[in-house]
């Protein structure tokens, strides 16, 4: 398939494994060059090869913490300067993990009356502040350019929290999530920039 | 609450959080929809021990006294079949078929 995005610049968090992976993989087979990250530098460039041997296209392996704030300015810059201004910017965060065994399996899982005050806290750090920190670097070439898109791997509890899973974390900070994204689109699309949030619901990843 | 078997919880936030608003903030839309997804979850978690929660958004001309006839009536007993929603004390601005 023909999307018409041969040449962009893409960025794509979480993209050792799982759906961050599958997306990378998708974007280099469209002809994108496509910086990869995640927190082990050993699984991200090993993916990256993997892609680019898979594609023909260029992949660039780079690690880093996207809810560092310093690591997603340096994630940008390094993509900028390999393949140029980024056009696409896809955030894949993984939330939190609360101990599975007690509360339930999964992201996030854990009960309201039993939540630790610092998972609350870091939750929004890795769902929606790295969302945002990596629109804030992204962006301002996007709108000079005219063109760009950004996508957000959401859930699908943004919209209704799940009820028949403990996940009280992802419950909460996936509707502010939307939020953002909704705000982005709202601000950016006079320059030709969009933002959508992709709301998943189960999926089989490696993960399972 | 949970042991005693009643409790209300209302959550007090801006009608900004409903969408993007023109003059509005985008920071308080994000923040007002942490708060009132916090409160369905909470809702559903605690409804089996009594316990309510409701958010209420004000609008800008909604006066204080207005935002303070709808929190307690939501704490009354009458009101204890009532959770997990959002009411908006707005005047009927933002206010949609459903």
């Amino acid at each position: 398939m023909d999307l018409g995005i041969r040449g962009r610049v893409a960025v794509v968090s979480g993209g050792s494994r799982g759906i961050g992976a599958a997306t990378a993989r998708a974007l280099a087979a469209e002809g994108c060059r496509v910086a990869i990250t995640s927190r082990s530098a050993e699984d991200i460039e090993k993916t990256a090869a993997t892609i680019a041997a898979e594609t023909g296209s260029e992949v660039l392996g780079v690690s880093g913490d996207m809810t560092v704030e310093d690591d997603v300015v340096r994630v940008v810059r390094t993509a900028v300067e390999h393949f140029g201004p980024v056009d696409i910017a896809v955030s894949n965060v993984i939330g939190h993990v609360i101990d599975a065994e007690k509360e339930g399996s999964g992201p996030g899982a854990g009960r309201f009356a039993t939540m630790p005050a610092s998972a609350f806290r870091e939750e929004y750090d890795r769902l929606l502040r790295s969302a945002w920190l990596l629109g804030r670097e992204v962006v301002p070439d996007m709108r000079r350019r005219r063109w760009g898109r950004l996508v957000n791997i959401g859930s699908g509890v943004a919209r209704e929290p799940a009820t028949h899973l403990p996940h009280v974390l992802p419950n909460t900070v996936q509707a502010p999530v939307a939020g953002l994204l909704r705000a982005y689109a709202h601000r950016l699309a006079p320059y030709g920039v969009t933002a959508n949030n992709a709301l998943t619901g189960s999926i089989l990843t490696e993960r399972n | 609450m949970s042991g005693r078997g009643f409790g209300r919880l209302i959550y007090v936030g801006s009608a900004n959080s409903r969408d993007v608003q023109e003059l509005g903030s985008d920071l308080g839309l994000v923040a007002g929809l942490g708060m009132r997804a916090l409160h369905k979850v909470v809702a559903d978690e605690c409804g089996a021990d009594g316990i309510t929660t409701t958010a209420v958004l004000r609008g800008r001309i909604a006066t204080d006294e207005d935002v303070a006839a709808c929190a307690v009536w939501l704490a009354s007993d009458v009101a204890g079949y009532l959770t997990g929603v959002t009411i908006s004390i707005d005047g009927g601005l933002a206010s949609p078929v459903f």
